[in-house]
Formats: structure tokens, C-alpha cells, sequence
């Protein structure tokens, strides 16, 4: 397999000034994250509190329980970014996988400094997210559990729907049924349906003096009977572990908990993740030729000039070699086998508007990867299929479908990263949320509607002026109208608002994205080879 | 021939290195605790003679002789120690019809008598310390005094331990002297009998290496210096011996091959001497007649091979050099690496070794490789460091450099000792005596080096994983959080270090060696890691500390327990009637001791304390009905000493 020859100035004045309008974009994604992690009203002075009690801190407890000097891929760490008053950073949740005994895990552990730990929407729908992730990856769950129940205030988008709390042991109950353990360490407060964590949990573990699991709290037991009772002698872990027996060990420690943890682990008899399937195809990885970091300066910093897939592609890809398929036919997808940290994946990525030859070049390339059982990875960068009459009368309506329906019923795993724009139907046949990849992830240059804002302002102005019914429109109601709609996609089309809502499973700098993907591929290999589905039915 | 080589350790591969090299085929003899030592497997052929009890191995004349016959053997090379200089042994080696590489028993013999050995000497004109012994009238004695010179030692002739001795510096003295040491000697030994001899104040330990053949030939190979001794052990030794006045050096070298001669001494052998610094003077304390430990120094300054001279003239063959061509090139320093704790009083140390590391430009003779026990059974010297350089001064400095980098971990060593004797002035100066060692304060056992070693697993982690992402160490975590990176390590004393690594300095993985940036300079140290078996040593000023890594499961988890007490209370675990309560408020209770006995169901059952701890309360009596959870007896939090399960008073 020949290595991508680069065509990138280094050197060049677009270079240099795409590459710093792009540090820009990283530096506001760090500095965001960094609010996730430490950040917001009155955020130091919850830590401190939490230390002063004696607890770890999230993402330490984490590190506190994967092997030492190994990897941990945190999702969605800006979710909740925007929302809430901007006052529930990382949607008080943090989620990701780590190894324990070199098998990965899904872990889902609360962040008691965030509003006490309690569950926001967000909150709610990263902690299903994970489980979707562990279900679909085949992977036990660790809870870390120190949270303070539902945030009440929003409980109608928390508590009844599907994919709410409910869903949520649903789903747990239902993983542990697969053999998939669910391990539960309670380092705080599991009230009213958050005692169903650990109740559901394979093992759990308490911790003294700080792990608490009760249905109904102190407050809540005495407005019912009156009764004032200590929250350790009504839900403490001697009373779980001794009495109640909900609890299966005690801890005195965190670290106590996490050692006895890890001990289980050791029993779970769980793939660790050396232990590849022979269906996907690996070889020892080799490094890219060209620096990651060179991605900077190929994205345009003005968002209507492309940029070429191949140069990103020879960036992410092992020894940046790629066998393109088809690369004289359909010329605006490109498509193409690879290596990404050793497994073979086969990828998709736009060079820009998806015509009818490159619908049904993908859809051909689809196939094949279903066939030979190769991974599909998906890097969206479009503004959609081509729209006018000749467009139409070649079809493009039934050759996008044909597109949109292999990567529908595609089994074998699929991955997307939106390196640049995903608008419109061009999001569904590349493979967006709503198609189920096993990982989705997103650059900060990415840009997320149905249209571009460009677009919309012309379209819906059209039609918001068409609505106002012959009345006859002013110059400067045209403007507001046309300001107004800008503004809705400017905002709503943004990174930002996309992952905050959990429509990825995090925002990602370019440069970690060869890291990120071959985490997730390496988490398939250990995975049976999934049964492959039957022919489709494509409408010619 | 077929060389049988009636000896075990580092001795045994050195000769089978030359064997070998001659086109000699080689025959080791081994007890049990020896069978995965290197020697044995580098051996031609090997024999287990016996269990480790010396009697019945490398001590049996007649399983070795058995051995060497069911071989069939044709020669011997008893090596050092052991069997080495028994005329028995030798002569049954003869008598056997094998060749003895070594000399001719009947020389054996004499020099191991020490009488024997100085009135040849005396015979041969060599010096001997002057002393009296012949009269205890204490006139004659004050006149021998007299005529030895001041100062002279009076020392009991039943002597030992240093009792009965007085050092008299002048004349004046004598009478009083004498008078106490007769006395104390009286007390000491109820013999007051006395020997006058003459008292070398500045001792110094050096010997002349000398070579013959069967054919009356015999040359000397220079001198030796090895004042650095311990307990009469050497410790460090060096060829040549440094700063002797020329008439010193030449008579040390005369009168060895002088005394060799007269014997017709016809192998390799060591005529060791005392010379007292402050005269130059010289006087001869016994004869060798084996190859010696620190015979390495000597090879190295001359470029001969001992072991192969040895084996010549066994074999009948004239020396291959006379005096005249032998050339003394450079200066050689050897320190003997022993399997002990030089804070412990120099005890003897067993363990396996996990690591090994062996500098560059040094000669590394070793009984042991990497995996190989060290049995309790046998001498504690478990290698040999040899360096060479053009002059003294120069060889003192790569002693020092190969003591930075060599490793031998998983036992402790006097590595580190070696490493500060180094850089003692009266080393570097090469001005010693004996009781150099007897006088010094020896230095502390440096501190566990908890951060070199983390940062040592640490980097060689980050380079050896390879493969998949997941193999990938490190901060790949997508997020600006820094990875919490803890490492436990445990010391030898079994303390556990928390090692923060995002704390320790960054290092560089050079394969033998961390590469470590202080402020601009790039410093390396000399490290060794195994991954597999999570150990780590690093060398800390000679010392070769060893860790252990320690997975944090193991670390933190609660150990398994039985019974049903917790730290403070024994508790009913079912409803039961209560048969016995053995204890006492007040009483000292060890996990595992039964505290209360209840029945139920027919059986009994026996609630034992968890930990140790203090009986407060005991709430129940024989024939007390109890429910599930009631608590039966409390305890007080125990304290500290008696947390203690050693203490004598919980020992019962």
C-alpha cells in the first residue's frame, strides 16, 4: 500500500494563517474543557469542600482505578456546555473507558462537585450514552456513584420518557443479563432511583462514612414518618453491608474500594483488550509520515474554501498509506482502505458536495467493507447532496438513498469523525448520530444543520417573506428576518451546541483523532465478528 | 585432559573458561543447592556429589575422587578454599594416578603447618617478625624487648580476643606492661606464659605471586596489595601493591621466589607478607599454595593467564617465560562483591538475583547469572570486580565508574560499601593498612531512591509497550487532565512507597540507563527493570536497590479475613445460646483468637477477634441467649505496641 504523496505548504502564508486561526479553535476547546473539568459558579469552592471531606476528585477516582500508564478515552466532556445557565459543567457526569487488568471498561462515575453530583437532562442521557456504548462494544460498566439524585427542578425531562432514568436500569439490568458486569463503588449519596445503581450492580462496594444508599432520604423519612434519623444509620455501609446485605463489601477507604475493586475485576472473566479476534485484520501500527499537527494549517480557516480528505486522511492513517478505491470515478467522495494503529478500517471522506456517482461510489465501497467484514470510517466534511434538475433528473434522490440505506444496515463497526461541515441529508448517508456509529466524534471547525447558515438565511428569508402574505416587507424587516435566521443556524450549527446536547461523543482535538479512533477500533477487535446482515433491497 | 575441578562458584567457571579456551574438557562437581548454578551447566559433564552439608560434598574426597572416576577424569584443579591446600586430597588425587594442578602435596603439606612454613622461610633468609617465646624470666624478656626494638607487642601465648595483649612503645613501660598482660592473660586463659614479638605499627598485607614447573623452574609475577581487609577477609584488592620504597618491592619479590624455590614449589602460589609502613621493613606470614581469589590483578598487570600456567606444568610442561620476560603493564584493582549487609554487621544475605547488570570495560567474575539463588550454604562472595587503567591513579577512577553502574539486585550486596571505600582518601591515596577497615566509620545505608526508580519504570514502560492504542502509556485521555500516575513500589524492609510520577522528573529510556534533565544537563543513571515480574533496581551511590512494583489491587485491598468480629465488636451472627467466653475485660486478643463460643442448631461455633485489640467489655455469659447482631463483646482500639503480634505479651 503507497503512502498519501502530501501536497501541503508547510511553508505557504495559507499555511501559516490557517494554522493560527486553528490554534484559536484549540485553545477555546482546552480552555472550555478545562471549565468542564475545574470550572464555574462557585466550582472551587465545592472541591475544596469535597477534599475537606476526604474525596477524590472525578477524574482522579478514575485514574485511581485503570492500570497504571494507560489510556482513558473520556466522552463528551463539554456536554451540558451553554445549557443550564452554563452552571452544570460536564453535565456533572463524567463517562469514558479505561482498562482494569487490561480489560476496558465503561465507566460512569458522577462529579459530586457539580450541583452535588445531581442528574441534569444531559446528565441522564450521557449516562445512557455510555451504557448504548458498552452494550454495542461489548463492555462490562464500573458506576462510581456519588450523586445526589435527580435535579428535581427539571424532573419532567428526566424522569418518564424512554432513555430517561428508567431507561437507564433498563439497560443496566439488561447488560448484566448479557454477562457484561455491572460493578457498582458508592462514594456518596445513591437517593430514591439512584439506590437502583448499586441495587442493580453485579458487586458493589460501600465506602464508610461517605457511601449512602437509601430510597427515601433523612429529609424524605421524616415528612413521611416523622422519624429524624442519621443518614449513616438509615443508609450507612455498615448497615448495607452487615444488614441489608445490598451492599456486598465495605470499604474504609476510597482506595480500600478501588483496590477491592479491582480485585473483581479480576474475576469477571471478561476479553482483555490484547485478546484480538482474528475477523479484523491487524498488523503491527506504524506511524503516520506527516505530522499530525500539519492538520492545523490544512483546514481552511475560511470555511467555503475546501480542503482535500486525502491530506487529512494521510495524517490519521498508519504509515499514511491508503489504497483508494475507484479514485477516477465519483471524485468528490473519497474512498479507500487503510490502517489505523494497526486494524484495518475502510474510509469515507468528502471532498466536498456528494453528486450521484459518488452516492453510489460509497454505497459500492459500503458493500465491499461489508463483505470483507472491514471497519467503516466516516469523515464527514459536506454540504449535502447536490440539489438542481440535473441533479434530480440523474436521481440523486434514489442514489443518495442507496447510500443512506447500506450505511443503515452496514453491521460491521462504524466510526464518524466530522472533520468539517455535516449538513442536511449528507449527515445521514455519512453516517450521523442517527446512524448509529459505534463512536462519533467532532473537530471544533465542524459545523452541524441541516443547512449551512448561508443557505438558510436565503432559503428561510424566501420563505418567512413568502408567509407575510403580500404585505410588502421593508429593507430593514428583511435584514432583522435575515439576522434573526443567521443567528439560529450560527448557533445551533456550532460545535459546541451540538456536543453539549450529546449529538457526539465528544469534541476532539484534530491531532488526538488517530488516538481516539484506534482505542475505539481496538475495543471491536475484541469483540466476535458481528453476524452480517441480509441483501437490501436498493431501489435502481 | 579431562579436568575435574573440585570446586564450586565463580572459581569453578573461571578455570572452566580456561579448560575449555585449551581445548580441555571439564567436569563439575556439585551438591544440591548448587544444581542451577552456572557452573555446572557450563561444564562439560557434571556430577551431584552430595546434599549441601560440606562433609558430604565439596569436602568428600572420596564421592569427588568417585565422581572423577565414573568421568573418567585424568586431572584435578581443586580451585580455592575447600579442598584446595589438604595434602589428603592431593594425595589421593596422585594416588589416584590424576593429574593434581597444583603443587606437589608434600609442599602442601609443609607450608600448611605454620611452624613448618617459618622455619623454611626463616631457612631461606626470608624475614620473619622478630619475637621471643623462649624464656618467661622477665629479665629475658625485657632484654629480647631490647634487642626486637620498640614497640613490641606482649601477647599471651594461650592468647586470643585480644586479651592478654599490651602494646609498649618504650623501655620504661615494659616491666608494667608485662605485669598487666601476665595478669590479664591469668584471668582470661589461666595462663599467664607470654611472647614478646615485635609490633608493626602501620600493617600492611602484601604478596607475591609466583609460578613453577615440574622442571625446577620458577619465576615471580610482582606483588599485591591487600591491606583492605575486614575481619581478616579481604575486601579490595590491588597488583601492584602501591607506594613501597624500591628496596621494599624488590626484597618482597627476592624472597618469594627465594622461598618458592627452596620448596621447588612447582605451581601457581602466593607467599604473603606483613610490611610495616613506617620501615619499609617486611616479614613473612605464610604461603599460599593454591590459586588465589585476587589472582585476577596480577593477570591483569602481566597478561598471563594463571589458570593456564597451572595447567601446564600440571601437565608437565616447562614454563613457556622466564623472569626476564616477565612485564608489568597499568595497575588493577579488584573488589570482591559479597552477598551481605554491610549495616546489618556485614550479615551474610540470601536471596535470587532479579537483576544484573554488568558495566563495560571491567573483568566480572560471577558464581551467579540473572535468576540464580543465593543458598545460605556457602562463602557470601558471589562475584568478583576486576578493573584495569594505565596507572593507579587512573584505575582508582573506573573502579569508581564501573561501581556507578553495575547492578546486581534482588540480594543485597556490599556494592554500595565498595562504592564509598572508593572514595575514602587513604584508598585514593593507596596508604591503608589493615586496620584501615578495623577503624573506619562506615557509611549509612542511603535512602530508597523512590523517585529514580518510578521514573526508571516508568520510562522503560512508555518504551517497551507497543502495539495497539490501548498498549499506548500515558495521557491519552482527550481531555486537559493530568493523569494521576502513581507507582507502588516496596523496598526491601517490604515498605510500600506511593511514587508520584507526574512529581518525578521526566526520563528518558536508554535500554541500561535513564537519561534525566536537570536544569539543561542531561544525566544518566544506571538503572535495570523488568517488566514482566515488576522490579525495578537502580544503582544509588553503589547500592543496588531493588523494588518490587506493586499492583495496587494487592495494595489496597482489604486482606481476606474470617470470623465475624470488626475492628471493635464480636457480634452474634445468628441467634445462639452462649457456651464460653474465654476472655477477660482488660485481656490482649490476637486475630484468630476465639473470643466467645455459641451453639445453635447442635454445633458450636467459635467467633474469633479480627485484628489485635483489648478486650473493654464482655457483654454475655454462658447459658445467654442471643439474637443475630447483638453485640457480645467490644473491644478497646489496641495500642500501638501491642498492634505488635510478636509482643511477647500476646504470645500465648
Amino acid at each position: 500500500m503507497q503512502p498519501i504523496t502530501s501536497r501541503v505548504d508547510p511553508g505557504s502564508p495559507e499555511f501559516a494563517t490557517n494554522e493560527a486561526a486553528y490554534h484559536d479553535l484549540v485553545d477555546t476547546l482546552r480552555e472550555r474543557m478545562q471549565w468542564a473539568i475545574n470550572g464555574g459558579e462557585g466550582r472551587e469552592r465545592s472541591i475544596e469542600r469535597h477534599l475537606e471531606r476526604g474525596k477524590v476528585l472525578v477524574r482522579d477516582r478514575i485514574d485511581l482505578v485503570i492500570d497504571d500508564n494507560t489510556p482513558f478515552i473520556e466522552f463528551s466532556t463539554l456536554s451540558g456546555y451553554g445549557q443550564y445557565d452554563n452552571e452544570v459543567p460536564g453535565g456533572g457526569i463524567i463517562t469514558g473507558i479505561g482498562l482494569v487488568h487490561g480489560v476496558p471498561y465503561v465507566f460512569i462515575a458522577n462529579d459530586a462537585t457539580v450541583k452535588g453530583g445531581s442528574l441534569v437532562p444531559v446528565a441522564i442521557k450521557k449516562h445512557v450514552r455510555a451504557q448504548e456504548i458498552a452494550e454495542e462494544n461489548g463492555l462490562g460498566v464500573i458506576y462510581l456513584v456519588d450523586s445526589g439524585g435527580a435535579f428535581l427542578p427539571l424532573q419532567d425531562e428526566i424522569f418518564p420518557d424512554k432513555d430517561h432514568f428508567g431507561g437507564s436500569f433498563f439497560r443496566q439490568a439488561r447488560l448484566s443479563a448479557q454477562g457484561l458486569p455491572q460493578l457498582s463503588v458508592v462514594l456518596g449519596g445513591c437517593t430514591a432511583g439512584g439506590a437502583y445503581v448499586p441495587a442493580l450492580s453485579d458487586e458493589v462496594i460501600m465506602v464508610q462514612g461517605i457511601g449512602r444508599i437509601f430510597l427515601g432520604g433523612p429529609p424524605i423519612v421524616k415528612a413521611a414518618l416523622g422519624e429524624i434519623i442519621d443518614p449513616d444509620e438509615l443508609g450507612g455501609a455498615e448497615l448495607h453491608t452487615r444488614t441489608s446485605g445490598v451492599s456486598d463489601y465495605m470499604a474504609d477507604t476510597e482506595r480500600e474500594a478501588y483496590g477491592k475493586l479491582r480485585e473483581i475485576c479480576e474475576t469477571t472473566g471478561q476479553r482483555s483488550i490484547d485478546d484480538r479476534q482474528a475477523w479484523l485484520d491487524y498488523t503491527e501500527p506504524e506511524a503516520p509520515l506527516h505530522p499530525a499537527e500539519e492538520i492545523y494549517g490544512i483546514i481552511s480557516a475560511d470555511d467555503r474554501i475546501p480542503f482535500d480528505a486525502r491530506e487529512i486522511i494521510a495524517r490519521i492513517v498508519d504509515g499514511s498509506r491508503f489504497a483508494d478505491f475507484k479514485p477516477e470515478w465519483g471524485q468528490s467522495i473519497v474512498t479507500g482502505f487503510a490502517r489505523i494503529w494497526g486494524h484495518q478500517v475502510g474510509i469515507i471522506a468528502n471532498n466536498g458536495i456528494i453528486f450521484s456517482e459518488s452516492a453510489l461510489k460509497a454505497t459500492h465501497f459500503i458493500e465491499l467493507c461489508e463483505q470483507r467484514r472491514i471497519p467503516l470510517l466516516f469523515l464527514q466534511n459536506t454540504s449535502g447532496y447536490m440539489v438542481g434538475k440535473d441533479s434530480e433528473a440523474g436521481g440523486i434522490a434514489k442514489n443518495g438513498a442507496k447510500m443512506v440505506s447500506a450505511v443503515a444496515n452496514a453491521t460491521v463497526p462504524k466510526y464518524t469523525v466530522l472533520i468539517g461541515g455535516s449538513y442536511g441529508a449528507g449527515n445521514y448517508g455519512m453516517c450521523g448520530r442517527g446512524f448509529n456509529p459505534r463512536f462519533l466524534f467532532a473537530w471544533p471547525n465542524s459545523r452541524i444543520a441541516t443547512m449551512a447558515a448561508d443557505t438558510a438565511e436565503t432559503v428561510l428569508t424566501d420563505i418567512r417573506v413568502g408567509g407575510l402574505k403580500g404585505a410588502d416587507t421593508t429593507e430593514e424587516q428583511l435584514a432583522q428576518i435575515r439576522a434573526e435566521i443567521r443567528a439560529q443556524y450560527d448557533t445551533q450549527s456550532n460545535p459546541y451546541y451540538a456536543t453539549s446536547r450529546l449529538w457526539d461523543d465528544g469534541l476532539i482535538d484534530p491531532v488526538h483523532t488517530r488516538d481516539a479512533l484506534g482505542l475505539c477500533l481496538a475495543l471491536a477487535a475484541r469483540q466476535d465478528e458481528p453476524a452480517p446482515g441480509r441483501g437490501l433491497v436498493y431501489r435502481m | 585432559m579431562r579436568i575435574l575441578i573440585a570446586n564450586r562458584g565463580e572459581i569453578a567457571r573461571r578455570i572452566i573458561r580456561t579448560a575449555h579456551r585449551l581445548g580441555h574438557e571439564t567436569v563439575a562437581v556439585f551438591a544440591e543447592p548448587d544444581a542451577a548454578s552456572p557452573f555446572v551447566s557450563e561444564a562439560t559433564m557434571a556430577v551431584l556429589i552430595g546434599p549441601a552439608d560440606l562433609a558430604q560434598s565439596y569436602l568428600a574426597i572420596d564421592r569427588i575422587l568417585a565422581a572423577a572416576s565414573q568421568t573418567e577424569s585424568t586431572a584435578v584443579h581443586p580451585g580455592y578454599g575447600f579442598l584446595s591446600e589438604n595434602t589428603d586430597f592431593a594425595r589421593a588425587v596422585v594416588a589416584a594416578g590424576l593429574t593434581w594442578i597444583g603443587p606437589k602435596p608434600d609442599v602442601v603439606e609443609s607450608m600448611g603447618s605454620k611452624i613448618e612454613a617459618r622455619r623454611i622461610a626463616s631457612g631461606a633468609g626470608v624475614p620473619i617478625i622478630p619475637g621471643f617465646d623462649e624464656s618467661q624470666d622477665r629479665a629475658d624478656m625485657a632484654a629480647a624487648a631490647e634487642r626486637i626494638g620498640f614497640p613490641v607487642l606482649v601477647k599471651a601465648a594461650a592468647g586470643g580476643g585480644g586479651k592478654g595483649i599490651r602494646i609498649v612503645h618504650e623501655a620504661s613501660e615494659f616491666d608494667h606492661a608485662l605485669t598487666e598482660a601476665i595478669s590479664e592473660a591469668e584471668r582470661s586463659f589461666g595462663d599467664g606464659r607470654m611472647i614478646v614479638e615485635r609490633y608493626i605499627q602501620r600493617p600492611r598485607h602484601v604478596e607475591v605471586q609466583v609460578i613453577g614447573d615440574r622442571h625446577g623452574n620458577l619465576i615471580e609475577l610482582g606483588t599485591r596489595e591487600c591491606s583492605v581487609q575486614r575481619r581478616y577477609q579481604k575486601v579490595l584488592e590491588e597488583a601492584p601493591a602501591p607506594n613501597l620504597p624500591d628496596q621494599t618491592r624488590q626484597g618482597l619479590r627476592t624472597s618469594a621466589s627465594e622461598l618458592a624455590r627452596s620448596i621447588g614449589y612447582d605451581s601457581a602460589g602466593t607467599v604473603e607478607f606483613v610490611v610495616d609502613d613506617e620501615s619499609g621493613d617486611y616479614f613473612f606470614l605464610e604461603m599460599n599454595t593454591r590459586l588465589q581469589v585476587e589472582h585476577p590483578v596480577t593477570e591483569a598487570v602481566t597478561g598471563l593467564d594463571l589458570v593456564e600456567l597451572m595447567i601446564r606444568s600440571a601437565a608437565g610442561e616447562p614454563l613457556s617465560l622466564a623472569q626476564s620476560d616477565v612485564t608489568f603493564e597499568g595497575h588493577a584493582m579488584e573488589a570482591r562483591i559479597n552477598a551481605e549487609d554491610p549495616a546489618a554487621g556485614f550479615a551474610p544475605q540470601i536471596g535470587t538475583v532479579t537483576h544484573l547488570r554488568v558495566p563495560n570495560d571491567v573483568r566480572w567474575e560471577s558464581a551467579v547469572e540473572l535468576g540464580n539463588d543465593i543458598s545460605p550454604f556457602y562463602d557470601a562472595m558471589i562475584a568478583k570486580l576486576i578493573v584495569a587503567g594505565p596507572d593507579r591513579a587512573a584505575t582508582v577512577r573506573k573502579l569508581a565508574v564501573a561501581l556507578d553502574r553495575v547492578i546486581l539486585g534482588g540480594v543485597m550486596t556490599n556494592l554500595g560499601f565498595h562504592r564509598w571505600l572508593i572514595d575514602q582518601p587513604q584508598i585514593v591515596d593507596g596508604t591503608v593498612t589493615t586496620r584501615f577497615l578495623d577503624e573506619a566509620d562506615l557509611p549509612a545505608t542511603p535512602e530508597p531512591a523512590t523517585a529514580l526508580a518510578g521514573a526508571a519504570w516508568s520510562a522503560c514502560l512508555n518504551e517497551q509497550r507497543a502495539g495497539h492504542a490501548w498498549a499506548r502509556p500515558g495521557n491519552i485521555r482527550l481531555v486537559p487532565h493530568e493523569r494521576a500516575r502513581t507507582v507502588f513500589l516496596r523496598d526491601r524492609e517490604g515498605t510500600v512507597h506511593d511514587v508520584d510520577l507526574n512529581a518525578s522528573p521526566d526520563a528518558r529510556w536508554l535500554g541500561r540507563e535513564i537519561e534525566i534533565s536537570e536544569s539543561g544537563v542531561l544525566r544518566r543513571f544506571s538503572v535495570s527493570v523488568d517488566l514482566d515480574a515488576g522490579s525495578v533496581a537502580v544503582n544509588v551511590a553503589g547500592h543496588s536497590q531493588t523494588f518490587e512494583v506493586v499492583d495496587r489491587t494487592e495494595h489496597w485491598a482489604p486482606e481476606a479475613t474470617s470470623g465475624h468480629g470488626h475492628a471493635g465488636a464480636i457480634v452474634s451472627p445468628f441467634p445462639a445460646v452462649v457456651t464460653e467466653t474465654p476472655v477477660q475485660p482488660g485481656d490482649h486478643v490476637n486475630g484468630g483468637d476465639v473470643v466467645v463460643v455459641i451453639e445453635a442448631m447442635k454445633m458450636l461455633h467459635s467467633l474469633k477477634a479480627a485484628g489485635p485489640g483489648i478486650v473493654a467489655e464482655v457483654r454475655v455469659a454462658p447459658g445467654d441467649q442471643t439474637q443475630t447482631n447483638q453485640t457480645l463483646v467490644t473491644f478497646e482500639e489496641p495500642e500501638p505496641s501491642d498492634a505488635d503480634p510478636d509482643a511477647p505479651e500476646n504470645n500465648q
